[in-house]
């Protein structure tokens, strides 16, 4: 009764911790980055933070890479729920805390992948903060309603975690 | 004590565990089957349903409505890995026929190239493939994807799928087993085509295969384009143990085919409230006059249709998910557009169909419909019908 109760303990722990901690380790965050803006000559500063959304239990995964150049930015690893399954996407922020560019990394569903599009993800470019509104804000994309309508409102949440944590004032 | 204390503790995780399940996504809830599998489940459970009210009205006639538990579809998923995944739906119509709609596994190599295979919806159209009841206007599909396009249209086949994000395009292109139709009979008919040909993956037979390919481009904001096509042979069971030297057993075989190229083109666009969807079909059949004239039956050379459809969401600029949207669809579609061997065009196949209605959406996967459809032709008298319907899908 005794080991069962303990075993018990430790994995609902385990499970409840370990998500986060292999959700985009530093090596495949820098891929994604480069491979995203097409450039070669980034490094990858610091991990900033490792969080959890506010409300949530999503990973939100955040590093600061700098160019040659000296500039910095940033970007978060995180995932959005379709219809049946999560996908992965990332949100590249400049120090002004606007997007610089969403890219989705990984689709799981059968149905709902037109939201990768690059054209259609070009619409939250220079978004800053408040509620984006689906149809009005950003426009729809059929065959995918559930999947846009989730990383429209997920992407404000995204930012304002971002913001807290590195800006806390 | 220490025992209960601990117990209560990892009972209590877990509990926390499920809790964060549940509240992890901010816009659709989780339903029960989700909470319990949780996200790092590999199974997924879905599902859709549509009960409808058909109450035709005939002047001078009395008519009994029909009250129909239509569709009610079980999906499972099981991701086998990050890669390879296997889908099906189980689906019972009328509550008591049981069919297999879908069953097929995919396997991702990139994005762009996934290999397909199975028993997979023909894609074709717009409703073939998102024929859950909360993707459409009115109780009822579009009767041109009943009539030309036979949703749901599935056969087994292979093949490949993929989507090129910096192209904002889509492809599907398959190998599929075609329609029987030929065994002990012709099965192909006027009145709607292929409809009676679909074999569905029940034991069905090939003589030759079929190609089918999609390609959606979603580049222009709020704008969807399709364009479908099907190539092939229809399939008879005059081949199977025919002896090659035999060549008038030959022939009769070949009567007993027909080729069909079918083109579809199909839009839907949304801006705010407005939201609008368009579709046209055509379908080119060869050897109609042999088949016919085989079978007895009266299958057209080419099947021509399309429809339009607009709606606008009068709770566009609510907060929920809530929609409610009046909508109208013209639908014209002709199954004897052109005849061969004689055959006299059928001018009650040349139909106009009206619908006018509206849905209610409760929440993103449930929806209340009411309409009226006013069904005409070129031979007789139109026909009306008023419906009532239930629609989910999670």
């Amino acid at each position: 009764m005794k080991f069962i109760s303990i075993t018990l303990l430790i994995v609902s722990l385990t499970l409840f911790s370990a998500r986060a901690n292999d959700f985009y380790p530093e090596k495949q965050a820098l891929k994604a980055v480069k491979t995203a803006l097409k450039e070669k000559d980034i490094t990858i500063k610091e991990q900033v933070g490792i969080t959890k959304w506010l409300e949530k239990t999503e990973p939100l995964v955040l590093y600061s890479f700098e160019r040659v150049n000296g500039e910095t930015f940033y970007a978060a690893f995180t995932h959005s729920k379709g219809r049946y399954d999560y996908f992965d996407y990332m949100v590249i922020i400049n120090t002004k805390f606007e997007v610089e560019k969403v890219k989705v990394l990984k689709y799981r569903s059968e149905n709902g992948g037109e939201i990768s599009s690059k054209k259609w993800l070009e619409q939250f470019i220079g978004y800053t903060t408040g509620y984006l509104h689906y149809k009005r804000d950003i426009s729809a994309i059929s065959g995918a309603t559930i999947s846009a309508m989730s990383i429209s409102r997920d992407i404000p949440k995204v930012m304002d975690t971002v913001r807290a944590n590195l800006n806390p004032q | 004590m220490i025992q209960k204390t601990i117990l209560a503790f990892a009972l209590l995780f877990m509990g926390m565990g499920i809790y964060a399940q549940e509240k992890k996504t901010n816009n659709a809830p989780l339903n029960a089957a989700e909470r319990l599998l949780a996200s790092d489940s590999k199974l997924t459970i879905g599902g859709y349903a549509q009960i409808d009210y058909n109450q035709p009205i005939v002047e001078g006639e009395y008519s009994n409505g029909k009250l129909d538990v239509h569709r009610l579809v079980l999906l499972f998923g099981y991701q086998f890995s990050e890669k390879t995944k296997f889908l099906t739906e189980i689906e019972v119509e009328h509550v008591k026929e049981i069919y297999v709609e879908q069953a097929f596994i995919n396997h991702e190599v990139k994005p762009w190239l996934n290999f397909r295979g199975g028993l997979m919806l023909v894609p074709m159209g717009i409703t073939n493939e998102y024929h859950e009841p909360t993707t459409f206007n009115g109780v009822e599909r579009p009767n041109l994807d009943s009539k030309i396009v036979p949703t749901t249209w599935r056969e087994i086949g292979a093949g490949f799928t993929g989507r090129i994000d910096n192209a904002s395009l889509k492809y599907q292109a398959y190998v599929m087993n075609g329609f029987n139709g030929y065994n002990d009979g012709g099965t192909f008919r006027g009145t709607d085509g292929y409809r009676k040909g679909r074999q569905k993956g029940a034991e069905s037979f090939m003589s030759s295969p079929t190609l089918a390919t999609k390609f959606d481009y979603y580049g222009i904001p709020g704008l969807k384009l399709g364009l479908s096509t099907y190539n092939g042979k229809s399939q008879s069971s005059l081949y199977h143990g025919l002896d090659k030297d035999d060549a008038a057993g030959e022939a009769k075989a070949d009567s007993s085919v027909i080729g069909i190229s079918m083109l579809g083109l199909d839009a839907r666009y949304s801006k705010g409230g407005f939201e609008a969807k368009a579709q046209f079909n055509l379908a080119k059949n060869s050897n109609t006059a042999e088949y016919n004239e085989l079978t007895g039956k009266d299958l057209g050379s080419e099947m021509l249709g399309w429809y339009v459809e607009a709606g606008y969401d009068l709770l566009f600029n609510s907060d929920n998910d809530q929609r409610l949207v009046p909508f109208v669809r013209y639908e014209k579609y002709n199954t004897h557009s052109k005849t061969e061997g004689g055959l006299a065009q059928n001018k009650a196949y040349d139909r106009t169909d009206i619908t006018i209605g509206a849905g209610w959406w409760l929440a993103q996967g449930a929806v209340l419909k009411a309409d009226y459809q006013m069904f005409g032709n070129e031979l007789t008298d139109s026909k009306g019908q008023f419906n009532l319907g239930i629609g989910i899908w999670f």
